[in-house]
């Protein structure tokens, strides 16, 4: 008995929906990466707020990889080498659940600062070098502030630090790493990290590539040239007025397999420089 | 009285040369004999869950697969199988949320009994399972994101009138070797082209 041709394409049409199906669900889309941090607890209203820090451990790029970064450098015309670990390559988030321990209402601020390959940025150095007399309260400017939370007692609150807060965060720490503005009519530090990056005026945003100062003006004229350094070290700070705990993974992905998974391949050490404003250079 | 004469010569003269010796069978329609068989191919989609420790961590998915395969016999096929699945991980977890695919590929037998239309199967086999992320590392629960899994299951599948389409229903439980005390199973409907 003849095959209808009609048959005959349907079942092939068929064969390549699900061919194309399989394919799809194999090409391992959604390769997150997991990192479970360490939990630790705040007993409430401490000075020295507590933390816990990961650093993600990255392998050293190839001397192929590295000669692509110089060629791109050059294409680009770059003011600084490309960075091995950066924004468009490497994406961090972190999921958190913050316990209140204690038997009354409460609140909550969590606090993410970290390190880039060529700076870090610690909230408790900076409230220090702010801090105007011994007994002033502290002020607490971190990298990536988040909205405080109230809870009840044994109440748990689980929230996530999202890839486009690290995103504003990490432009904001390359700019802060550019600074070095003496002129007290200038913005502050602050200003970078109270504004958003993309947004006009651009506070403090004059020396980061794609952006041009015109006297006090900032514009933004090439948005493609800039290349940010992604954090590499996740710092998390808990302040509480309470005793509270923190549990947090750190999420990342890995577009490029810079991750080292590979015991061959030689670890990527970076030797970032500690910020600190201009009240204690 | 001459034509009577020779009706019956003619009617008692002719030799015999054909005789019904048994009944004819019962007409079975549509015969089982005339639906293809050999290399086939299958599409399914349904439902995939975890059972054991990883429960309580994975919500159950939605899952999409595709089989290829050989009958060897009409009652006996090898076949291999790939499979999809998108989940949630759940819980009272900082990562619970999360979205987690696994991929399953095995190669397995199949045995059918077949009752005109419709036919009851039974399969089972062995391969691999992997996850597209570490999430479950991550909670403790697996070491590697690949590993060994085995199983079976069985289902029940109706034939149409066409010589090569059928669909089915399914179910199936696999033991997943690298997740901890873990296991999954699925309920898939599927179409089936026989070429």
């Amino acid at each position: 008995m003849a095959k209808p041709d009609r048959e005959n394409r349907a079942a092939l049409v068929w064969g390549l929906a699900l061919g194309a199906t399989s394919l799809l669900a194999c090409s391992d889309l959604n390769t997150p990466v997991y990192f479970q941090g360490m939990a630790f607890e705040a007993q409430g209203n401490e000075m020295m707020l507590p933390t816990q820090g990961l650093s993600l451990r990255f392998r050293a790029p190839t001397d192929k990889e590295q000669m692509a970064l110089a060629a791109e450098r050059d294409a680009k015309g770059y003011d600084m080498d490309i960075p091995w670990v950066s924004r468009d390559k490497v994406h961090v988030e972190v999921s958190y659940k913050v316990t209140n321990l204690s038997d009354q209402t409460s609140a909550f601020t969590l606090m993410v600062d970290g390190a880039s390959q060529y700076i870090k940025y610690d909230t408790q150095v900076v409230s220090a070098a702010l801090q105007q007399g011994a007994n002033d309260p502290p002020t607490f400017l971190p990298l990536i502030p988040l909205v405080p939370q109230m809870l009840a007692p044994g109440a748990s609150y689980s929230g996530v630090v999202r890839e486009d807060d690290f995103a504003e965060g990490e432009v904001d720490l390359d700019a802060l790493g550019r600074w070095n503005d003496p002129n007290p009519a200038s913005p502050t530090f602050a200003g970078v990290l109270i504004n958003r990056s993309e947004v006009p005026p651009y506070t403090g945003m004059g020396l980061v590539p794609g952006y041009v100062k015109n006297g006090a003006t900032v514009t933004r004229q090439n948005p493609g040239l800039l290349v940010v350094p992604a954090l590499y070290e996740v710092d998390v700070r808990l302040k509480t007025n309470a005793h509270m705990q923190i549990e947090y993974f750190v999420r990342v992905r890995d577009d490029d397999d810079r991750l080292l998974h590979d015991d061959a391949d030689r670890l990527y050490e970076p030797s970032p420089t500690l910020f600190q404003p201009a009240a204690t250079m | 009285m001459a034509a009577a004469l020779a009706t019956s010569w003619m009617l008692s003269g002719a030799p015999a040369r054909a005789q019904v010796t048994s009944e004819p069978s019962a007409v079975v329609f549509p015969d089982p004999e005339k639906f293809a068989h050999g290399f086939f191919t299958e599409g399914e989609f349904g439902v995939l869950w975890f059972s054991g420790k990883a429960s309580a961590e994975i919500a159950p998915g939605f899952a999409v697969g595709a089989r290829a395969g050989y009958d060897i016999f009409r009652f006996l096929a090898v076949q291999l199988h790939l499979r999809g699945s998108t989940h949630q991980s759940q819980g009272d977890t900082p990562i619970a949320g999360q979205l987690l695919q696994v991929y399953q590929g095995t190669v397995e037998g199949k045995l059918t009994l077949r009752l005109v239309q419709w036919s009851f199967f039974a399969e089972g086999g062995l391969g691999a399972a992997r996850m597209s992320s570490n999430l479950l590392y991550a909670r403790g629960l697996a070491r590697y994101r690949t590993g060994f899994t085995f199983g079976g299951g069985g289902g029940v599948d109706y034939h149409f009138l066409s010589r090569h389409f059928s669909i089915g229903l399914r179910g199936d439980f696999y033991v997943l070797s690298d997740v901890t005390g873990s296991r999954d199973a699925s309920t898939t409907m599927y179409l089936r082209y026989t070429f």
